[in-house]
């Protein structure tokens, strides 16, 4: 009861005695709870204080109540005391754990320091793969994954009309017009339509992409312009002041930034436009748009089958997707039986704008993050078996350490700590190489692929990078480290080997590591190779027409728009642009170097307009009805205008009747060419010449009759991938209104590029407001191929270093079974086995691991390959040739990795194996 | 013991308790009945407070503390002066005299010029 009581004048007497306890006898801090520590020690001071009254003369009861008075309010202290005393305990714990890191770090920099060259190969391996898992991570982050430069982005959305067989088509002008006034779930509704034309800035020609919008444009993607304003509503009228806004980019590149904004303006598309406001960087909507004009200046008279516009809408706050889907629906209902047979709209698509911009890309981006993941597994477990054989190397330290005090899970820590080490070094290394490779496909612009303008390494990318190196360190590095703790408790201080069963369990692991390697890296060269395939089938497929020594040229006609849609003006139009066609062909025509040039009105390998034709000398639209009755037959065909020369000139050949001449003029009876095709599929068993086509939905020529004069061969107009499908192909002269914004082509009689340079002057000197741009058709072939081209690439990379990785840990399974049977293989030789016996022996066991893989990896690539089928071109996902060199080529890159160790093999001496057990 | 008083403790029971501490390890009971003695009761100090104020100087590392046996074999919590403690103490009785020293010049003052 007394703790210092009977002695209280002797401070002394509270000293621990002998400078401290008995160590024996004390307890560390941390095994006391925080409440007990507190309790205990106030409690010692009410019990000592009591003590001491009591000595003095108080009964016991009366010294109690003493002590409790002269302590204060008891409650309140003793919480105080646990807040600070848990407060000291964590403050304390940190350090500890800090210091222990700081430790570990400290010893494992020391470690991978001592090991140049398996730190060096450990951390080129981790580079490649959380190099290209950056690298591919920030392209589908900055596509797929983050959300539009817009306020609200979920908000916005695209709506398409729907034919009766679901086909998605662009938006018709009176339909779009009752949408906007009749839907209640859109905060804004906006429609835009894009073109390409040549504007003059100030007094230079640029190639610009006009959009031509609706009102309420910026309110449905909710932007401002950075300067000036948007359009007012004097501006978006028939007969309005002609106002634009430039993109952020054009504004920099073409404009004088000094002078202010009203004073300059943009000419083209007929007009001369005031320049009223600048977008912000970054909020380009559609994607490469330099100039936003309003639509409504031009009077628009197309019906409900005219679809020319995407619509865009803003929903309101509290309306859901679905609920829009279901009033648009019930709206195109509506207006399906309102218009009955003048409106070919069965239903709406609403879809997120977000997923709609991306949805072509989403795919091949999500392989290519799948083949970045697999080449990731490949280093990772390339790095585990090299941290496998680093531990087995190890193991006698390891063991001496155990010896020494160091407990399992110390050494597991100290191990995960290297091999995360390791791994955060090689994803900073990786890191510089994914800002490389995107600034390298940025550069490349690979395709149609969208908003590739927001792929960078920022943030997002750094977090993701981080927690793949991590999880890679300590995922890859657990069961090493596992195992090099388990070595250390083994009798393996004792000379040992360690048990046999714990070396057939490390070798099966590590077998099976670099079967994983050689599967893996086998799915990703088979998928390389159906890619490279479609590719090099791509490339070699004959478009049908001329390619070498071809230049192309886009061209906008330079005529004023009509300000109304009245066939008189339209007519005059369609003269113009008919006579400067001529004109510009005939100037180049005249030029050295050139041996043929022709017209078209949209470019081969690009897309172009199609649309619905009738067969015979019956209407086949009546004021009343779009699809008329008494036996009209419909088809559906894709369309160009042309020049005479044209098909000369891109030579293609003509199968029957003739080409365009000069009877075909605007006066005559219109004529049309069509392709073999469309011939056979429309005209069986018949004579296709002389028949009579009409096309609808031609604008200014609905329903004109036309005679086939003449039949050329199918071509691959519209790609190298797409199958020809019916075309027709109308003159120059006759249908101009078409060919507004044509491509020219020049065949030249000598090296293009020495064609080029007088074309260029001539070009320059007398139709300045042309830009000079001539492009190779070659070039365009090439070009038309980029996505292809872009994912065998990116793949076929890919394939390569899983290639380069799995060899790597071949050569390193490969190594340590030849190092840890040297005294038996040494044995074999001095009993006079042959080296070559000897090295098969070796290396049988490591080659049945990589047959393994690659037979697990064939069977793996046949469901893999299988999603790669829509990117295939002429070859089969499961292609037996393919799979076959792939084998091949593992197989004997795997024989070449066991070559340097089957040498050593070879090489061993008996002697100093026998003797030596190192 | 009034709300005054302990405030006016406040900077002082640290100085305290570190100048006791500075003749060697103590626990809590012989810390309180220390300054008990060397006041002669003069400050009157919740016994109770001085607990928290000890737990702070050991969270800001002037002091650390230990479990171990009293002489009669009883289990305390003993307190000792680290050497940023020591440092501490001698800057806190460096101010404490500084502030004395100006008090007293001041108080000393006060009667002549109360009296203009």
């Amino acid at each position: 009861m007394s703790a210092a009581g009977g002695r209280p004048a002797r401070p002394a007497a509270s000293r621990p005695s002998s400078g401290g306890a008995d160590p024996a006898m004390r307890q560390p801090f941390a095994e006391r709870s925080v409440d007990e520590d507190v309790t205990r020690e106030l409690r010692f001071h009410l019990e000592a204080r009591t003590a001491e009254l009591e000595a003095s003369g108080w009964s016991q009861s009366e010294a109690r109540q003493e002590a409790a008075r002269l302590f204060g309010d008891y409650a309140k202290i003793e919480r105080a005391c646990r807040e600070l005393e848990a407060g000291t305990r964590r403050t304390r714990e940190r350090a500890q754990m800090f210091d222990t890191l700081r430790q570990d770090l400290r010893f494992a920099m020391r470690q991978l320091a001592a090991r140049p060259g398996f730190t060096a190969l450990a951390l080129l391996t981790l580079t490649l793969g959380i190099g290209a898992t950056t690298a591919i991570f920030s392209l589908v982050d900055g596509v797929l994954l983050r959300p539009l430069p817009f306020p609200e982005p979920e908000r916005i959305v695209d709506l398409a009309e729907r034919n009766e067989r679901g086909g998605r088509m662009s938006v018709s002008n009176p339909n779009f017009q009752d949408w906007r006034e009749l839907a209640q779930s859109f905060e804004a509704m906006a429609a835009w339509a894009e073109g390409s034309a040549t504007v003059v800035v100030g007094t230079e020609a640029v190639r610009a992409r006009p959009v031509l919008v609706t009102a309420g444009f910026l309110d449905v993607l909710g932007v401002r312009p950075r300067i000036g304003r948007g359009f007012v509503a004097d501006e978006t009228r028939l007969g309005g002041d002609p106002a634009a806004l430039v993109s952020w980019d054009f504004y920099r590149r073409h404009f004088d930034q000094t002078r202010a904004l009203e004073d300059q303006t943009v000419q083209g598309l007929g007009r001369s436009f005031r320049v009223v406001g600048v977008m912000p960087p970054g909020a380009t909507f559609p994607e490469g748009a330099d100039l936003w004009v309003p639509t409504e200046l031009w009077e628009d008279t197309s019906g409900r089958t005219g679809h020319n516009l995407d619509v865009i809408g803003r929903l309101r706050p509290e309306v859901s997707i679905e609920a829009a889907r279901a009033e648009m629906q019930a709206l195109a209902d509506r207006l399906r039986v309102e218009h009955a047979g003048a409106n070919d709209a069965a239903g709406v698509d609403v879809t997120p704008l977000a997923a709609e911009l991306v949805a072509d890309a989403r795919r091949p981006l999500l392989l290519l993050l799948g083949a970045a993941a697999l080449v990731l597994l490949v280093s990772a477990s390339n790095l585990a078996s090299s941290l496998l054989a680093r531990a087995l190397s190890r193991r006698h330290e390891l063991a001496v350490r155990g010896a020494l005090g160091a407990g399992r899970a110390r050494i597991v820590r100290q191990l995960l700590t290297e091999s995360t080490l390791l791994c955060t070094l090689g994803g900073a290394l990786g890191l510089g190489l994914a800002f490389g490779a995107v600034r390298l496909v940025r550069a490349l612009e690979p395709g149609r692929l969208p908003r590739l303008d927001s792929v960078t390494i920022d943030g997002r990318v750094l977090v993701f990078t981080l927690a793949v190196s991590l999880g890679v360190g300590l995922v890859f590095g657990l069961v090493p480290a596992l195992f090099a703790a388990r070595a250390e408790q083994d009798g393996t201080l004792s000379g040992g080997r360690g048990s046999g069963r714990e070396r057939a369990w490390h070798t099966r692991f590590w077998d099976v590591l670099v079967a994983s390697e050689v599967a893996l890296a086998l799915v990703l060269l088979v998928g390389s190779g159906l890619l490279l395939r479609t590719l090099w089938a791509l490339l070699s497929v004959d478009p049908g027409f001329r390619v070498e020594r071809l230049l192309t040229l886009d061209v906008t006609t330079p005529v004023a728009q009509p300000s109304a849609f009245e066939p008189e003006l339209l007519r005059g139009l369609e003269a113009e642009v008919a006579s400067f066609g001529e004109r510009l062909l005939g100037d180049l025509a005249a030029a050295p170097g050139v041996a043929s040039v022709g017209l078209i009105s949209h470019a081969p390998f690009g897309s172009g307009p199609s649309g619905t034709f009738c067969l015979g000398e019956a209407p086949c639209v009546d004021s009343e009805r779009l699809v008329g009755e008494r036996g009209v037959t419909y088809s559906y065909a894709h369309y160009r205008v042309v020049s005479d020369d044209y098909f000369a000139t891109m030579e293609i050949p003509l199968a029957r009747g003739r080409f365009f001449d000069r009877r075909d003029a605007s006066g005559a009876r219109h004529a049309v060419i069509v392709n073999e095709t469309l011939a056979r599929e429309t005209w069986p068993d018949e004579d296709p010449l002389g028949k009579i086509v009409r096309q609808i939905g031609m604008d200014l020529h609905d329903d004109d009759v036309a005679e086939v004069v003449g039949v050329i061969a199918d071509v691959r107009l519209r790609g190298l991938d797409q199958e020809p499908r019916p075309e027709l192909y109308f003159p120059l002269r006759q249908r101009a209104f078409r060919a507004q914004s044509p491509t020219i082509v020049v065949a030249t009689s000598t090296d293009e590029a020495a064609a080029a340079a007088p074309l260029r002057a001539l070009l320059r000197e007398r139709y300045p407001e042309i830009p000079a741009d001539l492009v190779s058709m070659s070039r365009r072939r090439t070009g038309s191929v980029a996505e292809a081209r872009f994912s065998a690439a990116v793949l076929a990379t890919f394939g390569a270093l899983a290639l380069v990785l799995a060899a790597t840990g071949i050569w390193g399974v490969a190594s340590y079974r030849v190092a840890q049977r040297t005294r038996e293989l040494g044995i074999r030789l001095a009993l006079g086995a042959r080296p070559a016996e000897v090295v098969a022996l070796a290396l049988r066991d490591v080659l049945r691991v990589v047959l393994a893989g690659a037979l697990v990896g064939a069977a793996a690539a046949i469901g893999a390959t299988r999603l790669l089928e829509s990117q295939l071109h002429e070859v089969r996902p499961a292609d037996p040739g393919t799979f076959a060199a792939t084998l091949l080529l593992l197989v004997a890159a795997g024989v070449l990795a066991c070559l340097v160790p089957a040498r050593a093999a070879a090489r061993i001496d008996p002697v100093e194996a026998m003797t030596d057990r190192a | 013991m009034g709300a005054p008083a302990l405030n006016l403790l406040k900077g002082t029971l640290d100085v305290l308790l570190l100048k006791t501490l500075s003749w060697g390890p103590l626990h809590g009971y012989a810390i309180s009945r220390q300054i008990r003695e060397a006041t002669g009761d003069a400050l009157q100090v919740e016994e109770g407070a001085l607990y928290p104020a000890l737990r702070r100087l050991e969270q800001r590392g002037f002091l650390r503390s230990e479990w171990g046996l009293t002489e009669h074999q009883r289990e305390a919590r003993f307190y000792e002066l680290t050497e940023p403690g020591r440092r501490e103490l001698e800057s806190g009785v460096r101010d404490w005299q500084r502030y004395v020293a100006a008090m007293s010049s001041v108080l000393s003052r006060a009667a002549p010029a109360r009296s203009r």
